[in-house]
Order: structure tokens, then sequence, then C-alpha cells
């Protein structure tokens, strides 16, 4: 029995340092996900909680970092399927890429000449305030994996060598998805300021 | 020989981006430059593209020095949790 008493104190451990390592981006990506501060935490923890239970059968193949996101992906889609809804509303990526291909035309110069009027203001403190649930709003419609490369940029701060380490992308991958999304997030923040003016 | 020398405003704004994470080759940087000195949507476009840069930090910044401490706090309780678990 001594032994496996051991091994919990072995996997508690383990899941410790997976919390100092991982818990602040989870947790970010969860609220990201889900708006609800509370259940946010709850589905972090349980996360790791879940982790400890499954440890003996991970496989060290693959990355601590990616086995917890994608428990915690999991437990996010059950709670929205939970509640009847289904959390993919976002596009596929082959339709971001059809959609930004048509703000070009047959010579590939720009359909829509000039600046834009949302571009040249300068924006007042309400306008401020709305910008973040704009950009959001705009983001939701990005392929997940892509919304997922804009988060750890942005909102963690990481460096180019690392998003695309964990990611699974070369760097050419890497900006040519940036690429796609500046030119998706610009359409979207220009139609969402045309519908207000 | 128009296009040997001049980018497309689709491959102007792929390098806009490129530039920014990976750089740009001394010739690239040349082409570029000439696109954009000729080009007032594309110049359009990299305003665009440095004020969604802008808009993210400015968000991620403000939020990101309230939030740290309160992580922690959660991120502590999670290992309050682990300790007194026996499963």
């Amino acid at each position: 029995m001594g032994h496996l008493k051991n091994k919990e104190e072995e996997n508690k451990s383990i899941i410790a340092q997976w919390a100092d390592l991982y818990y602040h981006e989870l947790y970010r990506w969860a609220k990201h996900k889900l708006t609800d501060i509370h259940l946010a935490e709850d589905l972090t923890q349980e996360t790791f909680m879940a982790a400890l239970k499954a440890l003996n059968g991970f496989k060290a193949q693959s990355k601590p970092r990616t086995w917890l996101f994608q428990i915690l992906n999991n437990k996010i889609v059950d709670h929205y399927r939970s509640k009847g809804k289904n959390i993919s509303v976002s596009m596929e990526e082959y339709q971001l890429m059809d959609y930004t291909d048509g703000m070009f035309d047959v010579q590939n110069g720009w359909k829509e000449k000039g600046m834009n009027s949302f571009w040249s203001g300068t924006d007042s403190q309400a306008e401020e305030l709305d910008m973040e649930q704009n950009l959001n709003n705009c983001m939701y419609s990005l392929p997940e994996a892509w919304r997922k490369v804009v988060f750890d940029k942005y909102y963690l701060d990481k460096k180019t060598e690392i998003i695309c380490d964990e990611n699974g992308l070369s760097k050419t991958n890497y900006w040519q998805i940036m690429h796609r999304m500046k030119l998706f997030l610009k359409d979207c923040l220009e139609r969402i300021h045309k519908n207000k003016h | 020989m128009k296009n040997f020398l001049f980018y497309s405003c689709k491959k102007a704004s792929e390098l806009i981006e490129k530039e920014k994470i990976a750089g740009l080759s001394s010739v690239e940087k040349v082409r570029l430059e000439l696109h954009l000195s000729m080009c007032r949507d594309c110049k359009a476009y990299k305003h665009s593209s440095d004020a969604i840069d802008q808009k993210f930090t400015k968000i991620h910044h403000a939020k990101d020095a309230a939030s740290k401490a309160e992580i922690e706090e959660m991120k502590n309780r999670l290992l309050d949790h682990l300790k007194d678990s026996n499963d």
C-alpha cells in the first residue's frame, strides 16, 4: 500500500507544478470563452482535478499544456451544450480565407479604397469602452485555432517562437494567420462603425 | 515587368504583417517601401493594422495589472484543494 500512497503524492506534486506553469493562461482562456469569472474558476479548477485523476493514463508524448487545454476545452463545450447552446459560431479556416480574399479585386487591389473614417477619428471615451467589446465580438468569428493564436499574442504577450512552438506553426504560417486575422478584424470593426453612424 | 517590380496590394498587405513578425529581406523591404510610397490604400491598411495592435495592447495592459494577483489567489485555492483531496 505504501508505494500507492507515494504514487498519489507524486501525482499531486506534478499537478501542482503544472498549476504553477499553466494556471494563469488556462484561467484567462476560460474567462475569455465563458465571460463568467466564477464559472471560469470552477472549470479551471476542475481541469486540474480531472488531470490528477487521469494522470496515470497520460502519455508523456503529448505536452502537458496541450493536454490540459484539451480537458478545459471539453469542459467549456460541455457547459455550453448543457445549456442547449452550440458554442461554435466561428468560421472555418477556408471560409475566412474566402472572406478575406473577397476584400481584393481580381488584380489583388483593394475593393474598398482609401481610409475608412473609423481609423481617422480620435476615440471618444465611450468608443474606447466599446472597443474591447467590439474586438471580442469580432474575434468570436475567427476560427478556433486562430483565436487561440491571437489570444496568445495579444493577451498573454507571448513571443513569436513560443507561439509557433505551442501551436505547431511555422513562422510563415503564423504571419499568414496574422495577416488574414488583421484583414478580418479591420473589416469587422469598420462594419460595426458603419452600422452605428 | 510591372509585376516583377511592383507588389499587388494583397501581397503588400501580407508583407506589412510579415515584417512585424518575421522581418523582411532587404529586397522585400525596398519593394514594400516602393509600393507604399505610391499606394494610399495600402498606407491606410498599414495605419489600421498598427491601430489594431495598439488597441489590443491597450486593453491587455489595462486588464493585466488588475487580474494577475487575483489569478494567483485562485491558483493557491486550487493548490490547497489539491492537498486536501484524496482520491
